[in-house]
């Protein structure tokens, strides 16, 4: 017993070094599983308020660009509205119109931190519970797809870039129908991406548009993921890998669109 | 050193490394972690478990504004454990006493050698970590190496302006 406790203060240092060390390994791997560390969570907002006020400091340089980009995107989106159409019907006594439903709302937020240099990058947004924000939901930019959400707060919440080895999601080269899976990789720089998985038969161009699909169930249909620069064939030699052009540029990623899809509780229920 | 000296520098490294270093790319992949200054200048008259708790704290400080828990606070306790090490460069050939080195009076090369060699074995844990797949070894050699570089150039212009600093004010 004696000579244990000698042992102890002789190595006192290896072990406070063990401990640190394995708190520390604790705090990765917790990190890493899907229920995410308390740690995080508890801190997160008072962090995020300070990212946020530096974040006011730098977001005047991206203004100009920024602004050219969602005027261009309002203006698409006033052409969608009802008044700016045409209604070839002529209007009868019936005028109850209930062909359409809303069942995509965006919420808008705001970039505040973010990484796209690393392995695993993430993204931290302006908005949380408060504006209806729930795990698990889309993210999309003025450009494109950027990612789904993966922890909320009240006021702050985080997602997972598609940048992220960590994240598949399901793509489709526009005006054909076949989809495979979106893939990254660190080697591939944060403005290119793998679209996997597409039968060797498919004709595929550079220069086709890659689309989000529906059967992902996070994003409407046509929301657009990249342009083909290369294919390969997979080392099974039935698939094709191909290589996109990203239509969202991650280094100066700024508002974007948190997706709520209205039915997706209905849709839950038949596919479980 | 006093404690108020040691705790601003550590503020001041944090708050560089979030705010600005953060924000140093080099070819969009390889980042500067300069924060690491704080331990490997941190006095040799600081007892061993007093260096280990302040580097996990400040990996930990690091750690929280990156969101990615654990892993700058694993790497900076590491390379706090293996400092003591690297004492040796700097005491060769010279009648100074381990316990008790100034780093204001250790030859440029000396302490250039001892920092890169810090820089370095943090680096490796720090991306060995980060990936987690040791097959990954191609990536993690690649920016191990390029990110030590390009944090030892920010170290040597650090000790660039120490020593001037130092001349100064004699």
């Amino acid at each position: 017993m004696r000579y244990l406790l000698f042992l102890l203060r002789r190595s006192r240092i290896f072990f406070l070094f063990l401990l640190l060390e394995g708190l520390a390994l604790a705090m990765i791997i917790s990190q890493r599983s899907y229920q995410r560390a308390v740690f995080m969570n508890s801190t997160q907002r008072s962090m995020g308020e300070l990212l946020e006020a530096t974040d006011q400091l730098t977001r005047y340089l991206h203004l100009r660009e920024e602004n050219e980009v969602l005027a261009r995107q309002n203006a698409r989106l006033q052409s969608l509205l009802e008044r700016a159409q045409y209604f070839r019907v002529a209007r009868g006594d019936t005028t109850v119109d209930s062909t359409h439903q809303q069942r995509f709302v965006s919420i808008p937020a705001r970039v505040i931190n973010s990484s796209y240099s690393k392995r695993n990058n993430f993204l931290t947004l302006d908005q949380g519970s408060q504006a209806g924000i729930k795990k698990g939901m889309g993210v999309t930019g003025p450009r494109g797809v950027v990612g789904v959400i993966n922890r909320v707060s009240p006021h702050f919440a985080s997602a997972i870039p598609i940048i992220n080895p960590n994240l598949n999601l399901t793509g489709k080269i526009a005006n054909t129908q076949y989809f495979g899976v979106l893939e990254w990789v660190p080697k591939l720089g944060h403005r290119q991406l793998h679209l996997a998985d597409i039968p060797r038969y498919a004709q595929v161009d550079s220069g086709d548009v890659v689309i989000t699909d529906s059967r992902s169930l996070i994003f409407p249909e046509g929301v657009p993921v990249g342009t083909v620069i290369g294919k390969t064939l997979q080392s099974d030699q039935n698939f094709l890998r191909l290589t996109l052009q990203m239509s969202t540029d991650f280094a100066r990623l700024e508002h974007v669109f948190v997706i709520q899809d209205k039915l997706s509780g209905e849709l839950d229920t038949l596919q479980p | 050193m006093k404690y108020t000296a040691i705790i601003a520098r550590f503020v001041v490294l944090v708050c560089l490394q979030v705010l600005v270093f953060n924000r140093f790319l080099f070819q969009g992949y390889f980042n500067p972690y300069v924060y690491i200054l704080f331990i490997i200048y941190l006095p040799a008259t600081v007892p061993r478990w007093g260096t280990l708790l302040w580097a996990f704290g400040l990996g930990l400080a690091v750690d929280i504004f990156e969101n990615s828990a654990g892993l700058h606070a694993a790497a900076s306790v590491f390379l706090a454990y293996l400092r003591p090490v690297f004492f040796g460069y700097l005491t060769r050939g010279t009648e100074q006493d381990r316990s008790a080195i100034s780093f204001r009076k250790i030859a440029p090369f000396a302490l250039g050698v001892y920092a890169l060699s810090c820089i370095f074995m943090h680096h490796l844990l720090l991306f060995s970590l980060e990936s987690f797949h040791l097959s990954e070894w191609k990536s993690i050699i690649k920016r191990t190496f390029f990110s030590t570089l390009f944090t030892f150039v920010f170290v040597l212009l650090f000790q660039l302006w120490n020593f001037r600093r130092n001349r100064t004010i004699p």
